[in-house]
């Protein structure tokens, strides 16, 4: 499964669609094109427990690379309501 | 990986996501909207709709994060001769249930309901079931739970 391209072109850095954990984990596996720019953001991810919500913030080039990842939670999705 | 064979896909309307937005439990609602959106067997990411049509000129909540419970989809040239937004709905339902799993809901609001029921293209529809408030919430709840059971086993 790969990674919800929401946005493709050559903008620099934006918040995607949400993604479950195991489809990062599994895009990444998967796909070369995928990269962490920081190790302990992929070993944050492994540890997440299954079916957890992320907002991911990437960067599209040559590759997909993931700077930044935050667990949607309560008060995320509050502020979606203006 | 949590993935469930939700019985029905769900679109929504306008006025359902003013329903909601006005509901003490809309946190809970729209992160168990994000669930299923995002764990549909058959339509990861693509489960729950709206029309973009429905949100032109409105603004309840900013397009990037109502996408985060709804897909956001360009209305599809089949429904470009219908201008009435509740026929648009039913069209396109109907037309979503030619797939799996067959069945659509239509998640309004009461006084929506009514307007979906009473319209000509809705008479003799079996896959598309209109919904509002209580059985929303309903729908809605009871989907997620299916969520739950299924991650619980796969842990």
């Amino acid at each position: 499964m790969e990674l919800a391209l929401v946005y493709m072109g050559n903008e620099d850095t934006f918040i995607t669609d949400f993604e479950l954990t195991e489809d990062l984990m599994e895009s990444y596996t998967s796909n070369d094109d995928i990269q962490f720019i920081d190790l302990n953001l992929k070993e944050k991810v492994e540890k997440l427990p299954v079916g957890t919500l992320l907002q991911v913030g990437k960067k599209i080039g040559s590759s997909i690379t993931i700077l930044s990842i935050k667990e949607v939670d309560d008060i995320l999705i509050s502020s979606f309501f203006k | 990986m949590v993935s469930v064979a939700y019985s029905h896909r769900i679109i929504c309307d306008y006025e359902f996501i003013d329903w909601l937005t006005k509901q003490g439990d809309k946190i809970s609602l729209f992160s168990h909207l994000m669930h299923i959106k995002g764990s549909s067997e058959h339509w990861k990411k693509f489960h729950n709709l709206i029309l973009k049509s429905e949100l032109n000129g409105n603004a309840l909540m900013d397009e990037k994060d109502l996408g985060a419970g709804f897909k956001i989809m360009p209305d599809p040239d089949f429904l470009s001769a219908h201008k009435n937004k509740i026929t648009k709905n039913i069209i396109f339902a109907v037309d979503l249930a030619d797939e799996k799993p067959f069945k659509c809901y239509i998640l309004t609001s009461p006084e929506n309901e009514k307007l979906y029921l009473e319209n000509l293209h809705y008479k003799g529809v079996k896959s598309v079931i209109i919904v509002s408030e209580e059985r929303a919430r309903k729908v809605i709840n009871e989907f997620f739970s299916a969520f739950c059971l299924a991650r619980e086993l796969s842990r």
